[in-house]
């Protein structure tokens, strides 16, 4: 047919360059979901009583509603949904949007399709193409999801259901990525429309989740009618192993059909490079605040700090929501308040400093981010015309590394603020327990600094492998802080994270020694990589 | 230390590179290489892809660190007094990424104050002469436009020294045209330019000097009319008298056509009056020769078997 020509050839060549890509996310996503079912199955599965429970104190938990979903009843099936489906769902759908941009937009603005749309192939070829590699990819996983359920021993139709609701979900935000391609003229500018996409389907559904009626005796939730609004909602809805609505498929069916006509359409009206809508023109002159390094790194990182501080303080307000609801929990089961009690100390203080020390952990994601901008600006040849310019390199480097130590303390201060804030808000606790949630959160710090003082070094001694030997230490450090006692793990492996170092204030007290200790390895660090720097060729590749 | 510097180079080459030799690993991008550029002049840097002129040119920009040899910038050294000796050079990268947020205005105003504040007037004038929209975002600017971003930077600085690296591949001829106006200008203002470049036109219209390098090796360095001097010009002539093959002796690419009646070689400067005494013989009714072109100087140095001059 005249209208694919080429197509084919294009969904190899995508192929092709995503041969590694593609399959790592899907066997860590799969991995990820595999474990998570076993786990939940091996927690709550084992008599009706525990399913009971689980849905008693989870449906109607506002968090539970806001980040699981509509719970169906105390069915196990239901169950490993509400713990597993919706974060896996995301990731899907980021997979999705990602994947299409890619193959779009990115191709479109690095100059790629010109060459591509130069040969045999028809116009909307790319399009097609690369929402082709994206079902693939998400019939790939939805199979291996059902697997993962199957091989759980949970029932055949719900299974497969399950996997399709995965692929149904990660399909249509593809088809939604498509028409961002069309409407942005850069792949960044598509990524965020794509991104702002599922960010509203999530909000939507956790609005309408957590405005839903309890039903079944209070062990389901009757979902508002926003939840109906959202693709993810959808998708909750479906219920497998439960109601087995399987008619929603028609609504995914419709909206892709929708979506997809619409991305082709734009296509057809737009030039090749250009996005339907424009980009705004900037100013013709350099406001004086960027007419330096510093200003220039402000410029460069604000938006990343800006992306953090609203990811962190989602994650601090509901971590003050879990605490209250732990109590409330607590309040309910005499034998938990027992077991608890054996421990010694104050729970909730216990609690909350594991929270404190996760959310420290979270914020070293944004020092790896960060920094790694840096490798980026060289990588891509810009601070080879800054260092054209009458500019230290040691200058340029420190402009990041000050910016983005305000941008650790900044984090980690709105962490204790937004979480301290809504505990005490929320459980009438005295005011004097946000203050020790404060003084926790920036001693903190301290180890979220000796990791930004290794990313530092590492971008110094190891520029071509920056990217990878960071965030592999990242994913090493929030490892061991899950698994490190699971795994058994070597105590000398253990402690080369810094994470474990510091005492989970404010049930322990403050001890000088591990803050010294890990202030003086991220100075350490980071004068070793700034020394180095200084002396090591700029490299472009 | 800047007043020594200053004092030290006025006795220099604006540019001084000997025997440099640069590794990446086992690979040798830079085997020897020899530039000299004198103060007040435009001098050109030619090879093919991959010779080895943006090495050269980072090495000078204290980006990269010489194996071994010597680079001398402005009378100091390009790696230790970066920061010192940028304040009074311009440059213009081969490939222009800057950041995709900001604007062209924004990222000529940054680059000229991160370099010590560019002249505004200049900078209106060249925004006007190449026809450049500052208000676009740097990510919309298509390659020409982008290297007019980077060239208006550079121009509207007031410096000494100015290194551009093949500044004008994307730009199209009329704006080839205000490139190379604005080159001469600078030259009236007794400023230095090293220029490198793979359009041969340019080069012959604006360079006093070329340096020709092939494999990280300076191949030859001279004026334009030097390095004529040393390679073969072309004769073609309308004869009365049938001339024949063997009237010719050390010429070379010998052809004799219409019956004798057309004959066109190539000789060396040496032997050229020789070659010219067999013509006259024959009646010459009309001749013309010329020097060799650039192209032909630039692909006799790429062509392998041409090259008896080099030796490892």
């Amino acid at each position: 047919m005249h209208g694919f020509t080429g197509t084919w050839r294009l969904v190899r060549l995508a192929l092709r360059r995503d041969r590694i890509k593609l399959p790592i996310i899907i066997a860590v996503l799969f991995f990820v979901f595999m474990s998570s079912v076993a786990q939940t199955i091996t927690v709550y599965g084992s008599s009706t009583e525990q399913l009971v429970l689980y849905a008693r104190t989870s449906a109607p938990s506002v968090v539970q509603r806001v980040f699981a979903g509509p719970l169906d009843g105390p069915n196990i099936g239901a169950i490993v949904l509400n713990e597993t489906f919706l974060f896996l769902a995301l990731a899907i759908a980021f997979m999705s949007t990602l994947t299409v941009v890619r193959h779009t937009r990115q191709n479109e603005e690095f100059g790629r399709s010109e060459l591509i749309e130069s040969g045999v192939v028809s116009r909307h070829a790319s399009l097609i193409a690369a929402l082709v590699v994206a079902v693939l990819a998400n019939l790939v996983f939805a199979g291996l999801a059902t697997l993962a359920l199957l091989s759980n021993d949970l029932p055949t139709a719900g299974s497969a259901g399950t996997g399709l609701a995965f692929a149904a979900t990660g399909i249509t935000f593809a088809a939604i990525a498509a028409v961002a391609a069309q409407l942005a003229d850069s792949a960044r500018g598509a990524n965020s429309f794509s991104a702002m996409a599922i960010g509203t389907a999530f909000l939507l559904r956790a609005v309408g989740d957590s405005l839903g009626s309890l039903k079944d005796g209070g062990l389901a939730i009757q979902s508002a009618f926003p939840t109906w609004l959202s693709p993810l909602g959808w998708a909750q809805l479906i219920h497998p192993y439960t109601q087995a609505n399987w008619w929603i498929f028609g609504l995914f069916g419709t909206l892709f059909v929708i979506t997809v006509g619409l991305s082709v359409a734009f296509m057809a009206k737009r030039d090749i490079g250009l996005g339907m809508i424009a980009t705004r023109p900037g100013p013709a002159r350099a406001a004086r605040s960027l007419l330096s390094t510093f200003g220039l790194a402000i410029r460069l990182q604000r938006g990343i700090l800006r992306g953090w501080i609203a990811t962190i303080v989602v994650l601090g307000v509901t971590y003050g929501l879990v605490v209250k609801e732990f109590q409330d929990l607590l309040a309910e089961n005499e034998e938990f308040q027992q077991f608890i009690g054996q421990l010694g100390g104050d729970v909730n203080d216990a609690f909350l400093g594991i929270l404190i020390s996760f959310m420290a952990v979270t914020v070293a994601g944004y020092a790896a981010q960060s920094l790694l901008r840096m490798r980026s600006e060289e990588a891509n040849g810009q601070l080879e015309s800054v260092l054209s310019g009458s500019v230290g390199r040691r200058q340029w480097m420190l402009s990041h590394i000050i910016y983005i130590a305000i941008g650790i303390v900044t984090l980690m201060l709105l962490t204790a603020l937004s979480m301290g804030v809504t505990f005490v808000l929320a459980s009438d606790a005295a005011w004097s327990k946000l203050g020790e949630i404060i003084i926790a959160s920036l001693v903190q710090s301290a180890a979220i600094f000796a990791f930004a003082g290794f990313a530092i070094a590492v971008f110094s001694f190891l520029p071509r492998m920056a990217v990878a030997v960071v965030w592999g230490g990242f994913a090493a450090c929030l490892l061991v802080m899950q698994l490190g006692v699971l795994l058994e793990l070597p105590q000398w492996i253990m402690d080369l994270s810094p994470f474990g170092h510091l005492p989970p204030m404010p049930a322990s007290d403050f001890s000088t020694a591990p803050v010294i200790g890990l202030m003086a390895a991220a100075i350490i660090l980071t004068v070793l990589g700034l020394t180095y720097f200084n002396h090591r060729d700029i490299t472009t590749t | 230390m800047f007043e020594t510097i200053k004092s030290m180079d006025e006795q220099q080459n604006a540019i001084d590179v000997k025997n440099l030799v640069k590794k990446f690993g086992n690979f040798k991008a830079l085997d020897g290489l020899e530039l000299a550029v004198r103060k007040g002049e435009v001098h050109g840097l030619l090879g093919p892809n991959g010779a080895g002129k943006s090495t050269t040119i980072r090495v000078l920009l204290g980006l990269l660190d010489k194996t071994s040899g010597s680079a001398q910038l402005l009378g100091g050294d390009p790696k230790k007094d970066a920061v010192t000796l940028h304040r009074r050079l311009a440059y213009v990268p081969g490939d222009v990424n800057l950041w995709p947020n900001l604007s062209g205005g924004e990222s000529i105003d940054l680059l000229g104050a991160l370099r010590g504040g560019l002249d505004k007037e200049r900078r209106a004038m060249l925004l006007d002469r190449f026809q450049l929209d500052p208000r676009k975002k740097f990510r919309t600017y298509s390659k020409g436009n982008r290297q007019k971003v980077a060239l208006i930077a550079a121009l509207a600085s007031d410096v000494d020294l100015y290194i551009l690296d093949e500044p004008t591949s994307g730009l199209d001829p009329l704006m080839e045209a205000v490139f190379q106006e604005c080159i001469k200008e600078l030259k009236k203002a007794d400023k230095t330019i090293l220029l490198s470049s793979h359009i041969l036109a340019e080069v012959e219209a604006l360079c006093d000097r070329v340096t020709i390098i092939r494999e990280g090796r300076t191949v030859q360095s001279g004026t334009l009319d030097d390095l004529r001097h040393l390679h073969r010009t072309t004769v073609k002539a309308h004869v009365e008298h049938p001339a024949t093959k063997s009237l010719f002796k050390d010429v070379h690419n010998l052809e004799v056509n219409d019956k004798g009646r057309y004959v066109q070689f190539e000789v060396d400067s040496h032997r050229l009056d020789a070659a010219l005494e067999a013509l006259t013989k024959l009646n010459v009714r009309s001749l013309t020769s010329h020097p060799p072109t650039l192209e032909e100087l630039f692909l006799s140095h790429y062509d392998n078997d041409t090259k008896p001059t080099e030796t490892e």
